[in-house]
């Protein structure tokens, strides 16, 4: 579903080069849930990046649910993001002129779908994470929970294969970071593939898979086997 | 000890290091945004600059050029027009007196001052004085011409009614004229070789420049005054040409001179001085008496139509101040406006882009008000700026103007009280326009702000 | 994606946000308003200045010459000279006139078809041109013929005679005989001080009274009289591109050859018109200044305040893009942004306009505004606006994607 084999990535300045990531490899299937950690610096965020097509990599090859993404002009790759790609973001972004429908409204119309499509597919999105009352309401309304609510139903609207979640709890308190991550949970068994980026270890245990970036790299041997037990026990289930 | 130090610190800080410290800010944020700065400052220039260049040619195409005795000088008009037409649509009688009415109020005598004028040209011969001869704009008028319009001199001083009744050649030079032909010295007794006979010169004028030259605007309502100035009756004894505007209802009887003189033809300003409403009154019962005296004679078959204007009301009349003028004005006035709303929306955004930096200062302890003098200082810091490049762009663009309105070149010049009542204005606006944005930006939460 | 769909979340989104909204519409509104009567009035001066008065302006000069000494015979001088100057090379012609189009100085008299005091009175200015006037002037003989050297009348001065025969302006024989029968006039009798009988010897096409501001401007009456003065005016025309030169060389042989007296006022009639018109010019000058400033003004303002939003909106323009939205898509969202203001602020616009030119047309002698001068008026402030806001625009497809995951 998502393959990245080699991925080079290096941010020029006059004075230094940073490789923000080296032959990072991943293999993600569909349905999986998996949690990405590592510190502050250690390529969390440009992986995260370019896994959502919203920075190129340097090298290697990336594959997205069958296409490869190397070549491809930046109209193809707002497209394959608009349908593929859910976003949510440690900060919400909400667009704050915007009220709860146009916000959930903003990659639909991107999408170019017709009005009725749209409106069906807010509402229930909106429904999906409990603020279908509050179409009207503008962000700075809402508590950071239910902003990020909004966000996740904006990630949902379009039906993508997967979501690319950017510390969805970051922002929040315990409570709501728990309602969130069910949510999350909710949705990666609904079939959704998830990817989270995350610094925090109980968060991350929570998926099924969890990997960690140091200096540009998928590093920890572990890994491989966390995968392998993690598809075993949740084989039977799907 | 030490808390009463920082106290007496904190209170001496207050009173004027807060201001430099705000001054400062002030600056620091301008130079940060150079290039907005500058956007802002030009749009509120350009607005006091159009602002101050139509008020300026308003302003001095409206002056009243005698405006301490502007109620006490007035202009005479008599209706001696066609029967079936009026000689102004719709019923206005002319505005220039026929030589026979000229002659007949101004010997009356029944006003304070009275004086009849007519434009005319002749040729002047300083043979004597080793010059080649040149064609002088003369005025021919009564001897109260000068102490009614209060004519300054360099030297002598107009005709007597002596010389009046003898029809003494006597002659006043402007300055000018006197400076052509005498070099500038004091010509007073000296003669003269003009009209083919000797004139004796009894008064030079000293500059004298009138804008507009409200007692006749036949040549341009601010064409320089005559060159030289004679006793109304020698305009007959000359045969003078008939200058200025003459108008006639009826056909001249006969190809002679005093035939034109004897017409109807309309050719002579009369003014009177008066000093109060009660002389006014019976000037004009003497009008009327006047007019009606005629009416016997079979002149002015047309209703009894006599005007009196004083100075304002004439210039108001005459419609000094071009349309055009006072179109350019209200326009400007509108140009000024937008361009305050212009720096307006441009400092709203910029103070939108500070929104976290007042939410710190507010944090870090600022009140509300120390805010908005920080940046109400920035505010009048750009607007007084902008009018400080205003008046320059004022200044050039007035030459520009004054180029194009070469008639009136000698007027326009900037007014220093208009220009800082311009400014004045703007900064007020922009400090206007400018706070709504301040005070939304000083007003929001301290959390939503960090927050961002 | 169809771009009119996205003005509902646009316009809600601008409500989120009126100060800066309502600035905007209210500058758009009073920039079109002053733009609008502005060029209305240009035009108008403009197309007041540019009438043709019939002559050949562009060739044209004249001069005063003022004889002073007690022996000076003007009829001998003014022979004299017209003899000199229409000999000189370069000359094509030459005529003493009492007045001129454009000289602002002279008659004017009421003509009628018959001397019943019933009959209409047309007032027409007084033209003193010989058999040299069509020529000297370059103007058209529609029907007649022109005068010949038998019909000149020599008059002293201030002389109420009047030749024979005159010609007409088509104006001025429209206006007697009516427009469609304006050719009559030729060989018909006229009455001038109601009671002159003359003769229409022939039509010119057109040819302006002397004061361009005059109601009846073109209707003139030329007759073939040549007034004996002290000071006598000389109208010259010259061959294309030598007018400057011959005025030169002229005016300083003619005050060589006679001694007797001065040349003065000597002017280009280009010259006389500039000066005529001054105001009229001052005003096209300074209102087109006013326009352009003000459409530079505006423009930038328009620019600085969208660059300024796009500034504060680099995270949301990266939202945008993270959700899937193509450059093209981030730069329509901000023309289009435009266009909604635009519209609203052509819309108070117009209402503006009206009641400015309501307003003006009240206070001053204005004509009333075309109409069509509105929709020009709303399709300049749109180019106006759209194309200040390309620019920052541009700059704004440039966000990249990624700001979205940065917490500024």
């Amino acid at each position: 579903m998502l393959v990245m084999k080699n991925i080079g990535k290096v941010f020029t300045t006059d004075v230094v080069q940073t490789h923000a990531l080296r032959e990072f490899n991943l293999n993600v299937s569909e349905g999986d849930f998996v949690a990405v950690t590592g510190t502050s610096g250690s390529g969390k965020t440009t992986f995260l990046n370019v896994a959502g097509l919203l920075e190129t990599f340097d090298s290697g090859q990336y594959t997205l649910d069958g296409e490869n993404i190397q070549g491809l002009n930046d109209k193809q790759r707002s497209q394959l993001r608009n349908e593929k790609i859910g976003f949510i973001f440690q900060s919400f972004n909400l667009i704050p002129d915007l009220n709860l429908f146009d916000n959930v409204d903003v990659p639909l119309r991107y999408r170019g779908f017709n009005a009725a499509e749209r409106k069906s597919r807010i509402i229930q999105n909106l429904e999906r994470v409990g603020l279908g009352k509050r179409i009207k309401h503008y962000p700075a309304q809402l508590s950071g929970g239910q902003q990020q609510r909004v966000a996740i139903a904006r990630a949902l609207a379009g039906t993508p294969r997967f979501l690319l979640a950017d510390e969805p709890t970051g922002n929040l308190d315990s409570d709501m970071a728990n309602s969130v991550m069910t949510l999350l949970q909710e949705i990666n068994q609904s079939g959704t593939t998830i990817i989270m980026v995350t610094h925090d270890q109980a968060l991350a245990k929570q998926a099924q898979r969890q990997i960690i970036v140091r200096d540009g790299k998928v590093c920890d041997a572990s890994e491989t086997a966390a995968h392998i037990q993690t598809q075993a026990e949740i084989t039977p289930s799907v | 000890m030490p808390a009463k130090r920082l106290l007496i610190y904190k209170h001496k800080l207050k009173s004027h290091q807060v201001f430099n410290y705000y001054c400062r800010l002030a600056l620091l944020s301008i130079l940060g945004a150079k290039v907005h700065s500058i956007l802002t400052m030009l749009t509120i220039a350009l607005g006091i600059a159009a602002c101050t260049i139509t008020l300026t040619l308003v302003n001095s195409m409206s002056s009243n050029p005698i405006a301490h005795k502007s109620g006490q000088l007035f202009r005479v008009q008599l209706d001696n027009w066609d029967p079936n037409q009026a000689a102004i649509s719709p019923d206005l009688p002319p505005e220039f007196v026929t030589w026979t009415d000229a002659r007949n109020v101004v010997q009356a005598r029944q006003a304070k001052r009275q004086s009849a004028s007519a434009i005319t040209w002749g040729m002047v011969n300083p043979a004597e004085q080793g010059l080649t001869p040149f064609l002088a704009l003369m005025r021919v008028t009564s001897k109260d011409f000068f102490p009614m319009f209060d004519v300054p001199f360099l030297y002598g001083a107009g005709w007597d009614e002596n010389a009046e009744q003898n029809n003494d050649y006597v002659v006043v030079l402007s300055k000018e004229t006197n400076q052509r032909v005498f070099h500038g010295a004091n010509s007073v007794g000296q003669t003269l070789t003009m009209l083919g006979a000797t004139f004796t010169v009894v008064g030079v004028l000293n500059d004298w420049h009138l804008s507009p030259k409200f007692y006749d605007m036949s040549y341009g309502a601010f064409s320089d005054p005559e060159e030289m100035y004679l006793p109304l009756e020698l305009k007959a004894v000359f045969e003078l040409p008939h200058g200025g505007i003459t108008s006639c209802w009826k056909a001249v009887e006969s190809e002679r001179y005093d035939a034109f003189m004897h017409s109807e033809c309309t050719n002579f300003q009369l003014w009177v001085e008066l000093d109060n409403p009660q002389q006014k009154s019976q000037f004009a019962d003497y009008l009327t008496q006047y007019v009606q005296q005629q009416k016997s004679l079979g002149r002015f078959p047309r209703p009894l139509n006599n005007r009196l204007l004083n100075v304002a009301q004439w210039l108001e009349y005459k419609q000094v101040v071009k349309q055009d003028v006072q179109i350019m004005f209200w326009l400007s006035i509108m140009f000024l406006l937008v361009c305050l709303i212009n720096a307006a929306s441009l400092l709203s955004a910029k103070l939108h882009t500070k929104h976290s930096e007042i939410g710190l200062r507010r944090a870090l302890g600022a009140n509300f008000s120390q805010i908005v003098m920080q940046y109400s200082l920035e505010v009048v810091f750009i607007g007084l700026c902008g009018g400080l490049i205003g008046i320059i762009l004022a200044l050039v663009g007035l030459q520009g103007v004054a180029s194009l309105y070469a008639g009136y070149g000698r007027l326009i010049e900037l007014d220093i009280p208009i220009a800082l009542s311009v400014i004045l204005l703007a900064v007020m606006g922009t400090i206007i326009a400018g706070l709504v944005p301040v005070y939304t930006a000083c007003r929001p939460v301290l959390a939503t702000q960090l927050k961002q | 994606m169809n771009l009119l769909l996205n003005i509902g979340p646009i316009f809600r989104a601008l409500l989120q946000q009126k100060f800066s909204a309502i600035l905007v519409v209210i500058q758009v509104a009073i920039t079109m308003a002053i733009i609008t009567n502005g060029v209305a009035i240009t035009w108008d001066r403009y197309v007041h200045i540019e009438r043709e008065s019939g002559i050949d302006e562009p060739n044209l000069f004249f001069l005063t010459s003022s004889g002073f000494s007690q022996d000076f015979n003007p009829r001998a001088s003014i022979e004299q000279d017209l003899a000199l100057i229409r000999g000189t090379d370069g000359v094509i012609d030459a005529l003493q006139a009492n007045s001129f189009p454009l000289s602002d100085s002279g008659n004017w008299y009421e003509i009628q078809t018959s001397p019943e005091s019933s009959a209409q009175l047309i007032p027409a200015a007084s033209y003193k041109f010989d058999e040299h006037g069509i020529n000297t002037f370059g103007l058209t003989l529609l029907a007649g013929e022109n005068f010949n050297q038998q019909d000149t009348l020599w008059l002293e001065e201030a002389d109420s005679q009047w030749p024979s025969h005159v010609l007409l302006s088509r104006a001025t024989a429209a206006a007697l005989f009516g427009d469609q029968q304006w050719q009559k006039a030729v060989g018909k009798t006229i009455y001038v001080n109601h009671n002159t009988p003359i003769i229409v010897k022939g039509i010119v096409e057109q040819l302006y009274a002397p004061w361009v501001d005059w109601a009846h401007v073109e209707q003139t009456i030329i007759s073939p009289a040549r007034v004996t003065h002290n000071s006598a005016r000389y109208v010259i025309r010259t061959q294309p591109g030598r007018r400057d030169e011959i005025m030169q060389t002229l005016t300083a042989t003619l005050a060589k050859m006679n001694t007797q007296r001065v040349i003065r006022k000597v002017k280009s009639i280009q010259q006389a018109k500039d000066e005529i018109y001054a105001a009229d010019i001052a005003t096209v000058s300074i209102l087109l200044i006013v326009i352009i400033v003000l459409a530079f003004v505006t423009a930038m303002g328009v620019a600085g305040l969208a660059s300024f939003n796009i500034n504060k909106r680099r995270q949301q323009i990266g939202i945008r893009r993270a959700l899937g939205a193509s450059k093209r898509q981030i730069l329509h969202h901000f023309m289009l942004e435009n266009a909604l203001l635009c519209a609203m602020g052509v819309l108070l616009g117009s209402i503006v306009t009206l009641g400015l030119n309501v307003f003006l047309v009240s206070q001053y002698a204005l004509v009333p505004l075309p109409l069509y001068y509105l929709p020009l008026g709303i399709v300049s402030l749109f180019l106006i606006s759209q194309l200040a806001v390309i620019k920052p625009a541009y700059r704004a497809m440039g966000v990249s994607p990624a700001m979205a995951t940065r917490s500024n």
